[in-house]
């Protein structure tokens, strides 16, 4: 399972009753992908949202968004730093970049 | 209209009910105490002064009198309508000799009495039952009064010798499963009863459960030891030694394996004895059943039966065969039959089958299926959309069928059944068919034609080849010499056998019911003038006796099987007349027992030929005088589930009372609505608003207003939205000339719910919440969409397709009503297709689902739909015909806004076809279309490209590149977790190692692949590319 990140904007502020709908849709759809909605963050001029998900790839969350007609801006493999880890070992361990994994790979394939 | 009733309950807790309302302010201890001691002691009066010494036995005369005094106010102000049911003066409390109430104590020991007085088993069973279920618990547990205490304890005793009286009747009638319920429940009450142990053991045995007996002897003696320090009695005893020896005689019943296998002819032989005539003349006919049956021990799917054939021509007589078949291998059986009063009851063929289970007394029922069954108790949560409503249906057959015991699920007369029943029965069905549930239906030929919901199963059954028809013919000259001879009519007219069989089978034609009548006929009259079954009915009716002539035109008005205690309340006779009425009619072979109603045994007519001619001989004004009636009995019985409203509605409209038809067609629309019944609740609305055009003021515009609003929500075409909103603009300045608030803003809110059914999904929150929350969980347009997306989510991932499946059928069907084209459905049902390798069918329905989104202009969907038939001619070995969908999805990729991955599988598609082409370049394409793949990380598609090379690369001997490929497919597939693209990649990665000689790698593999697989969940492309491994590793291990 990965980390996803999915990030919204929107031109006028969008409203709470609107977003509840939203996710009315999204979540059925999102658990029959085997996806876990884990939390969100919303600016607080109502613009731009961020949410977080567990999930086998981006493809899945990224069809849910597409099938329920929710708008999206982009989505994203996320690596979770908390304040709490071991930010050094972070630093010192190979960066987990799809490039790196991409030109090993292309390579091969 | 008749005055309200008072319900009080003593059995168990205390509880009253006046109408559908449930009193509840005689909460103390004493005041139950005080209106118990009147119901009881209601026949006279009962001074102040021993009533104030009974209930307070320590307090001082004085204040045993305050204190009645108090409990008295108290009383008076909790009951409704007091002076009805209390007689009051200063010396005196006395419960109302006229008062209308019904008292569970009396009804209980009134269905003992009627039991005591039966001679016919069937209904002695009903009364018994119908005891044992008043029986809640003990009278007023809670109360410890010395004067209660010997009424507590007789009613205790009556309940033991109830239950035990039942438990033999039920041996005596081989329903040992029913008996073994009955003598547990016995013995978990009076655990000390030697009787109940040795009644128990001797039914364990008959079952063939001879461990079990065994076990319930070393119960009675251990507790007969603990308990009084004695050991069995010899009787006891020496059963014990019978059981041991295996003396007690060997029941009917086998396991169902057992008599499935037994030779054919010999299977008479096993079947329990029963009332009903033998089976003549359709020997072919079982014969086919039988092997129908068999089919439940095999892998495949089960087909559907269905009986066809005119009435009276004996469909009913085989189900009835098949039904004790099951009951004799100890298997399951719904049984439910449609009625044609009530096509517009919500699934009251399956209520009647899910009833009918507990008629055995085996089966308890869900509290789960509380929505469908209100008896249940009162669901608090409905499921919230039909899919999951069927869901819970299904799952507790699962459950049902668990261990192997066969199900059989019986619907007799589906020409009469209701949509919803309908859907469901689909949907079973399919989702049921790999299970030990079969489904047998009978129809009338002609009628089923008439029915367009249960015809489109039928037709969609037949379509899909999941249907075995058989068609009843007359019986020829011999067999129906043969059934006469069996019943031996006697002979009045001094003529042989064979020139009565003769006589009979000319007048008849071969049809059973109606040779069975001119036989009964010639045995009663010297001559037989009437030429047709109706009038031979007709005079049958004629010679019943009074009680029981009067009671037919009741049972044949109410139009359906039938509670006693029903016709009872609507005829307004007493119990015990009628159970004698119900006895006769028995005997003479007018009614018979069917499904339990309420837990209470119910009855219908032998034949629905026999209701309708009962019905026609009632002239027009007595009709509509009895359905009248009914109408209202039954709106003062109803429940506040309002499960009645539909019969309530049907009899008012037959009775010509248009306030009552249009006010109980509105509830009754609103429950059919709650269970996502949307045919019935539109044809129901309907038929209120007919009623609405006799009506007046406020009360017209009030339920006419309601009504609309049920169809609005129940959905309409957008040709008949037009029209509705015309209306109700009409209704709504009726509503404000006459200063209507409420009612206008009723009409605003359907012109909402019009606005928003139309209206795209997407756009929803345009609509006001409230709206939104409203038709969510009711309109179908909504329910539509959820099963179709919820289907279609699991059809693109290859999981469950058989409930996909179901569940797009089922949402196709539901669109259709409505005239609303989802794209989801077609997609879907080509994604189901091309799993099945159907892609003739599968091209079809995405081409069909691709149009849909370009009319639509929902780009997404076009890419969806577009990338399925690429891949689809992919399958189906056709590169060339997927080049022209890559290049079109290409092109709708760049109209979409966001970051999306459309662009990408195009690219990677092209470049896989081109690959598998061989064109020029193609090598390098692919190579960076699989970059781009892991890039934005669509591992399913990763997965599907790298499957597709790796197949190439297989064929084209470049093995080295194929086990890399496909190795890192089963990875991709892995993590997503899709089971087909995990067998392919498995599979093309042990070939291309066997083909590079690496054979100890290969069986290793092919050792994990084999234990992890489920072949079931497999696509047709995983499974024969799975078999072919199969087979190369069997001639490796040959050779």
């Amino acid at each position: 399972m990965i980390h996803v990140v999915i990030e919204c904007e929107y031109e006028t502020p969008f409203d709470k009753k609107t977003w509840y709908e939203a996710d009315l849709r999204l979540l059925p759809c999102l658990e029959a992908y085997g996806v876990k909605w884990l939390r969100s963050q919303i600016s607080v001029d109502g613009r731009r949202t961020i949410c977080e998900f567990e999930a086998p790839d981006t493809e899945v969350v990224r069809t849910a968004y597409r099938k329920t007609g929710v708008p999206f801006k982009r989505a994203w493999i996320a690596e979770v730093l908390e304040p709490s880890g071991d930010l050094k070992a972070w630093l010192e361990k190979p960066h987990a970049s799809l490039e790196g994994d991409l030109t090993a790979s292309m390579g091969e394939i | 209209m008749s005055p309200t009733s008072l319900r009080i309950r003593l059995l168990g807790e205390l509880s009253l009910a006046y109408g559908a309302t449930l009193v509840t302010g005689i909460s103390t201890g004493r005041a139950q105490a005080l209106l118990a001691y009147l119901v009881l002691q209601r026949h006279a009066p009962q001074p102040r002064q021993r009533l104030a010494f009974q209930l307070w036995v320590d307090s001082t005369d004085t204040q045993a009198r305050t204190n009645l005094r108090k409990e008295l106010s108290y009383l008076r102000r909790a009951l409704p309508e007091v002076d009805k049911f209390l007689l009051v003066d200063a010396k005196t409390l006395q419960w109302h000799p006229n008062a209308r109430f019904t008292l569970d104590v009396a009804e209980f020991e009134q269905a003992l009495g009627a039991a005591e007085q039966g001679t016919n088993p069937a209904l002695v069973r009903s009364a018994l039952e119908q005891a044992l279920e008043l029986y809640q618990g003990d009278l007023l547990p809670r109360c410890e009064d010395d004067w209660l205490l010997p009424e507590r304890e007789r009613l205790q005793q009556l309940r033991i010798r109830a239950l035990a009286q039942l438990m033999d009747l039920l041996e005596t009638q081989r329903d040992y499963r029913a008996a073994i319920d009955r003598a547990q429940q016995l013995l978990r009450i009076d655990p000390l009863n030697e009787a109940a142990y040795c009644s128990l053991m001797r039914l364990q045995m008959l079952s063939g459960n001879r461990a079990n007996a065994l076990q319930i002897y070393h119960r009675c003696m251990t507790i007969l030891r603990e308990e009084l320090g004695v050991e069995p009695s010899s009787s006891t005893r020496k059963l014990y030694e019978q059981v041991l020896n295996q003396e007690v005689e060997q029941s009917a019943a086998r396991p169902f394996a057992q008599l499935l296998t037994h030779p054919l002819p010999t299977l008479p032989n096993i079947r329990p004895k029963s009332p009903l005539l033998p089976l003549i003349g359709r020997d072919h006919e079982w014969l086919s059943i039988r092997q129908w049956l068999l089919s439940m021990t095999n892998d495949v799917a089960s087909e559907v039966l269905l009986l066809v054939g005119e009435p009276g021509i004996g469909k009913t007589r085989l189900l009835e065969e098949l039904q004790q078949t099951m009951h004799a291998a100890n298997g399951h059986v719904l049984w439910g039959r449609g009625f044609a009063a009530e096509l517009v009851r919500p699934y009251g063929v399956w209520i009647d089958a899910l009833r009918s289970l507990t008629l055995r007394g085996s089966i308890k029922l869900p509290s789960d299926l509380g929505f469908l069954l209100p008896e249940l108790g009162h669901s608090s949560s409905l499921p919230p959309d039909r899919g999951q409503l069927f869901d819970l249906v299904v799952q507790f057959l699962t459950r049902l069928c668990a261990d192997g015991i066969p199900v059989a699920i019986i619907l007799d007369d589906i020409q009469w059944i209701d949509e919803a029943s309908s859907a469901l029965l689909h949907y079973a069905t399919r989702l049921l068919g790999h299970l030990p549930v079969l489904f047998a239906c009978a129809t009338r030929p002609r009628e089923l034609e008439d029915n367009a919901a249960i015809l489109r199963v039928v037709q969609a059954l037949r379509r899909e080849r999941r249907l075995q028809t058989i068609e009843l013919h007359p019986l020829a000259r011999e067999h129906t010499a043969e059934l006469i001879r069996y019943v031996n009519p006697g002979n009045h007219l001094g003529l042989s056998q064979e020139q009565i069989a003769d006589l009979v089978f000319i007048d008849s034609g071969g049809n059973p019911l109606f040779a069975l009548e001119v036989a009964r006929v010639l045995s009663q009259q010297e001559t037989h003038s009437s030429d047709n079954l109706d009038a031979l009915i007709r005079d049958r009716l004629q010679q019943l006796n009074e009680s029981a002539r009067e009671l037919v035109p009741w049972a044949a008005a109410l139009g359906r099987s039938f509670k006693p205690t029903t016709v009872a309340q609507v005829a307004d006779c007493s119990l015990t007349k009628l159970l004698t009425a119900i006895e006769h009619l028995e005997q003479q072979n007018i009614i018979r027992p069917s499904v339990s109603l309420d837990g209470e045994m119910g009855y219908d007519f032998a034949h629905d030929i026999v209701r309708q001619v009962a019905y026609r001989q009632l002239s027009e004004p007595r009709r509509r005088l009895m359905h009248r009636q009914i109408a209202h009995q039954l709106n003062q019985a109803d429940t506040p589930s309002q499960a009645l409203a539909s019969d309530i509605a049907h009899h008012a409209s037959l009775g010509g009372d248009h306030t009552l038809a249009a006010s109980a067609s509105l509830a009754a629309a609103e429950r059919s609505l709650k269970l996502f019944a949307y045919a019935e609740a539109a044809e129901l609305a309907q038929r209120g608003i007919q009623h609405c055009q006799a009506l007046e003021g406020r009360t017209r515009i009030e339920l006419h207003l309601g009504l609309l609003r049920i169809g609005a929500i129940a959905g309409v075409t957008q040709e008949r939205a037009t029209q509705l909103e015309n209306e109700v603009h009409r209704l709504i300045s009726q509503a404000n000339a006459l200063g209507l608030k409420d009612e206008e803003a009723t009409g605003l809110e359907i012109l909402m719910i019009l606005r928003f059914s139309n209206s795209d999904f997407a756009s929803v929150h345009q609509n006001s919440l409230r709206v939104a929350e409203a038709s969510r969980t009711a309109s179908p347009v909504t329910a539509a969409r959820m099963l179709a997306s919820g289907g279609s989510c699991l059809a693109e991932i290859g999981r469950e397709m058989t409930r996909a499946e179901a569940l797009l059928l089922e949402a196709q069907s539901l669109a259709a009503r409505v005239g609303l084209a989802i794209i989801d459905i077609p997609c879907g049902l080509g994604c189901v297709q091309r799993h099945q390798a159907h892609y003739t069918e599968a091209r079809d329905l995405l081409q069909q689902a691709w149009r849909l989104a370009q009319a639509q202009q929902d780009h997404w969907r076009e890419c969806t739909c577009l990338t399925y038939l690429a891949m689809t001619e992919l399958e189906a070995d056709d590169p060339a015909a997927a080049l022209p969908y890559c290049q079109e999805m290409a092109t709708v990729a760049a109209k979409m806004n966001g970051e999306g991955s459309e662009a990408v599988f195009a690219t990677a598609l092209k470049a896989l076809a081109s690959y598998v082409l061989q064109q020029p370049g193609a090598e390098a394409a692919l190579k960076q279309a699989i970059a781009m793949l892991r890039q934005v990380d669509a591992k399913r598609m990763l997965s599907y490209v790298l499957i597709g090379a790796a197949q190439t690369d297989l064929a084209s001997d470049r093995l080295k590149l194929a086990t890399i490929r496909a190795e890192a497919a089963l990875q991709a597939a892995q993590t997503v977790n899709h089971f087909s693209e995990i067998a392919l990649a498995w599979a093309l990665f042990i070939q291309a190692t066997l083909a590079l000689g690496d054979r100890q790698r290969a069986t290793t593999c092919f050792e994990a692949l084999r234990r992890t697989i489920n072949c079931q969940a497999l696509s047709a492309q995983a499974r024969a590319r799975f078999d072919q491994v199969m087979q190369l590793m069997q001639a490796t291990v040959t050779h």
